[in-house]
């Protein structure tokens, strides 16, 4: 592997593991705390009744002992610091804020870490709902031929001519999007086009080499045929157009954030600090609304092309090896 | 793979996105400071009194921002009555037959624009009014008795989009013209406000110009009427312009041009601004507004540069809560919602101190509200025992209450680019959330939101009602026939009582009757709790220094008296 190819992956670990833990790493309530001679171990996952309307800031002076989340606020908690404060927010990175606060006085950091679930389960999902049915229609169609092959390719084209954008826009009006779910889904089903035409021409492919009319001769039904050997044949070149699909749902996560008809609120999402940032580009200048959720999609977007170049290099490297054994 | 453009574009935006730090801060000497310091009057937002001093002057443009651009210019079709737009264009293009008197506020009384005088028969059901003489549309034709009655035939014919504005002529009997400068109206039953909105809702258009398909007139797009100013061009999706008419019957307007400049993004309209692009900049953003105030050489634009406005507007805001809904029926609820809502956190870091907190759905500063009338103050313990006693209760202990097995969850519908609502909401659904209530938060997009409150198809919403005439009539939207496609009663609010009264309002000509019945409606209304009423919105509005005769009023500034000084002349 080589070094790029570790980056990447090392840099989706990262992302990943940020978007699993993040109730662990930015929370209103600590890892473990001992108050009132009761001892809670991971009240931000269990969520005590007892401390539910409590904060660390307010619990670290009551408390025995107490053991903080790296970020000690969380992603929906509003003006946690404000009675220090005279001006109203968003307030500018300081060591309380790391990375500054939003028009709600809340974290930045802490809602760049949430954010990254809602990022990545919208890259990834929208990406297996795509990756499922594009792969679904295009053996279908590449494996059968003829009108099915007919009828897939012009559903197909179809559907990717659909301006996607608008066609959000309007659904948005139609659907009630009050979770990330239906706006994944969504996604998911405009977005398997690309998947569907490449395994349809790979299908075509295989379904003429030698192995797979071995395995015919040999008596094999259609679907075993598919399922054992054309898909999993026809699956690399399409995961490395998958990774790129996770790339640009992020975007596009962004995009409708901006326009209002993204994740609906206080779900913490990336494109939703960037509308902030829109706002608060002059009058008053809050530099790190942009400059930290910007930094957050680009570095993911990229991490996401080069896990794509990755798994493209080692494909063609294994393709490469088989070439010299044969 | 990527191909590197879209590498290199993406490192970009985030480098777009770093905002230039200003260089001004190391060069601010003291002295430059202390001459920087905002006067009390533009902290205010108060015109100080040399604006409306001096000798006019002809000549000049005058620039102004609209952060909306209407689909037509025909405020008579419902798919262009825009309310900015039309407000902008009353007394500049078009003009009615009365006006409202802006020396009269808070009143304002009626006074004669293309009407000479009008009389009311003793049953108020006939009024003859007379008509100026000498008065040319734009075209050069004369305006006479049949420009009325085209007018109105117009509002009146089912068969075209005026339902806004046909409401108020539906009681009409008839309309007749004997002689070229007289109109006679024959109404059917009484109506307080019959007249009134007769005299002045209807901008006067050339009758040869109505003719033809409503949806296609060419006054659509460029519009006729007898104001001082005529139409010359309109770029969509850039600016209108309109020049002096020189045949105008009254006193010629000082201002040769005015230019409308369509700029709907808030960041964009500031920073243009900020540029000195225009004469006059509206809808200033609280945020943008407060930020200006720091006496810093970065902000010596606005202080040096521009007068301030801030003036309350005949508008609040509020909160529906759908009363079809079980939770949302009962007034309990609905006082209990009151305590919780945050309205001074909201006060403080939403609207930054600049919007008075209402109760009243009156003209705030009108007499027609009950000054003895209360905030319901932020109280949660107060809304735990309302809920408690409405039979919301938490019995299975997961922090939700819940009554009889349905735990209390709704879904706010907000315009998605309400950017109040966009900040306000967060902050009431954490203080539901701590009462017991869970909140889930919906953002519709604008075309189908108005359609989704009509259609009683939400939970909670909120909006904003405004009225340019200080006198209003409530019954479209809190009678109980109002409901559905009838009006805007979005709510389904029913009561007997308030249905009572605002009949009797509708046929009370005596204005000191007509408030106490009318502050019997705001007291009812409050005590009900039919919306949870949250504030008036102010106009913040900005003035270029050198701009003189500006004044603002309900019936928006008068542009007819507004002149440049010479120095500020372009």
């Amino acid at each position: 592997m080589s070094r790029r190819a570790r980056l990447a992956f090392g840099l989706l670990a990262l992302l990943v593991g940020t978007a699993l833990f993040a109730d662990l790493l930015a929370n209103e309530l600590p890892l473990a705390v001992r108050t009132g001679g009761v001892t809670y171990v991971l009240p931000a996952l269990t969520k005590p009744l007892a401390l539910a309307d409590t904060t660390q800031l307010g619990l670290a002076s009551a408390a025995e002992w107490i053991v903080h989340t790296p970020v000690p606020f969380g992603p929906n908690q509003t003006f946690a610091t404000a009675v220090t404060r005279a001006e109203a927010a968003p307030w500018a990175p300081d060591a309380e804020h790391l990375l500054g606060t939003d028009e709600l006085g809340r974290d930045v950091l802490a809602r760049l870490i949430h954010g990254a679930r809602v990022s990545l389960l919208i890259g990834f999902g929208a990406v297996l709902i795509a990756l499922l049915v594009g792969l679904f229609l295009g053996v279908v169609a590449g494996y059968y031929g003829g009108f099915i092959d007919a009828a897939i390719s012009r559903l197909t084209e179809v559907t990717f001519t659909f301006p996607s954008f608008f066609f959000f826009i309007a659904l948005a009006g139609m659907l009630r999007f009050t979770s990330v779910v239906p706006l994944v889904i969504v996604m998911g089903l405009t977005r398997w086009t690309d998947i569907a035409r490449l395994v349809r021409a790979e299908t075509l492919k295989l379904k003429e080499l030698d192995f797979v009319l071995a395995v015919r001769v040999l008596g094999a039904s259609d679907a075993r045929i598919l399922a054992r050997h054309i898909v999993p044949n026809a699956l690399p070149p399409v995961l490395v157009a998958a990774t790129f699909g996770v790339a640009s749902a992020i975007l596009l996560e962004s995009a409708l954030a901006f326009l209002g008809i993204g994740v609906p609120p206080p779900t913490a999402s990336w494109g939703e600090l960037l509308i902030q940032a829109h706002r608060y580009l002059v009058h008053p200048g809050a530099w790190w609304l942009a400059v930290f959720p910007g930094l957050a999609v680009a570095g993911t977007v990229l991490t996401m092309n080069l896990v794509g170049e990755a798994l493209q290099d080692l494909q063609s490297a294994t393709s490469n090896a088989t070439h010299q054994t044969r | 793979m990527v191909p590197p453009m879209r590498r290199l574009a993406l490192v970009l935006l985030v480098l777009a996105a770093c905002p230039k730090k200003d260089a001004a801060d190391a060069g601010a000497s003291q002295g430059a400071a202390q001459a920087l310091t905002p006067t009390r009057a533009w902290l205010d937002g108060r015109l100080p009194a040399e604006v409306t001093e001096g000798t006019p002057v002809k000549g000049g443009t005058f620039t102004m921002r609209v952060h909306v651009e209407p689909a037509g210019l025909n405020r008579l079709h419902d798919q262009m009555a825009e309310g900015t737009m039309s407000r902008y264009m009353a007394g500049t293009i078009y003009e009615s037959l009365a006006e409202l008197d802006r020396d009269t506020h808070p009143r304002y009384d009626l006074k004669p624009l293309l009407a000479q005088s009008w009389e009311e028969s003793a049953d108020h059901k006939t009024l003859t009014i007379h008509l100026r003489k000498g008065v040319k549309f734009h075209d050069g034709s004369s305006f006479t008795s049949r420009d009325v009655k085209a007018v109105a035939d117009v509002v009146r014919n089912p068969k075209n989009a005026t339902k806004s504005i046909a409401s108020s002529f539906e009681d009409v009997e008839s309309i007749t013209t004997p002689d070229e400068h007289t109109v006679v109206v024959k109404w059917k039953k009484v109506y307080y406000l019959a007249n009134r909105n007769l005299l002045t809702s209807l901008p006067m258009m050339p009758a040869k110009a109505l003719e033809g398909d409503f949806d296609t007139l060419a006054i659509n797009r460029a519009p006729i009427g007898t104001g001082p100013w005529r139409f010359v061009s309109w770029e969509t999706g850039r600016a209108l312009t309109f020049t002096r008419f020189d045949g105008y019957w009254g006193q010629p307007a000082w201002l040769d041009q005015i230019v409308v400049r369509f700029v709907k993004d808030e960041t964009v309209a500031a920073q243009l601004w900020e540029k000195g692009e225009f004469d006059l900049m509206t809808r200033i953003a609280p945020t943008v507004w407060r930020s200006i105030e720091k006496p810093d050489p970065s902000n010596a634009w606005a202080i040096r540069g521009y007068h301030r406005v801030r003036f309350t507007d005949n508008s609040y805001g509020w909160v529906g809560w759908n009363e079809a809904r079980p939770f949302f029926a009962d007034k309990k609820v609905r006082r209990a919602l009151a305590h919780l809502y945050p309205a001074e956190k909201v006060a403080r870091n939403i609207d930054l101190d600049l919007e008075p907190p209402t109760t009243c759905p009156f003209y705030s500063e009108g007499p027609s509200c009950d000054p003895e009338v209360k905030p319901i103050p932020y109280d949660p313990a107060a809304a735990a025992r309302l809920l408690d006693e409405a039979g919301w209760k938490d019995s299975n202990g997961d922090g939700v209450r819940d009554r009889e097995g349905d735990p209390f969850q709704f879904t706010f519908a907000s315009n998605a680019y309400s950017v109040k609502m966009g900040k306000l909401l967060p902050l009431l659904q954490e203080e539901l959330r701590k009462a017991g209530i869970a909140m889930d938060i919906e953002k519709v997009e604008a075309a189908t939101y108005i359609k989704r409150l009509r259609d009683q198809d939400y939970d909670a919403c909120s909006l904003n009602w405004s009225n340019f005439d200080p006198i209003q009539d409530n019954y479209a939207i809190f009678h109980s026939s109002q409901t559905g496609k009838n009006g805007s009663n979005w709510v389904g609010y029913q009561n007997p009582e308030v249905d009572r009264l605002l009949e009797q309002i509708r046929a009370e000509f005596d204005d000191a009757r007509r408030i106490e019945l009318e502050r019997a409606v705001h007291r009812a209304l409050f005590e009900d709790q039919v919306y949870l009423w949250l504030t008036n919105r102010p106009m913040l509005d900005a003035v270029k220094v050198g701009v003189m005769g500006m004044k603002p009023s309900l019936a928006w500034y008068d542009l007819r008296k507004v002149w440049r000084a010479p120095a500020a002349k372009q």
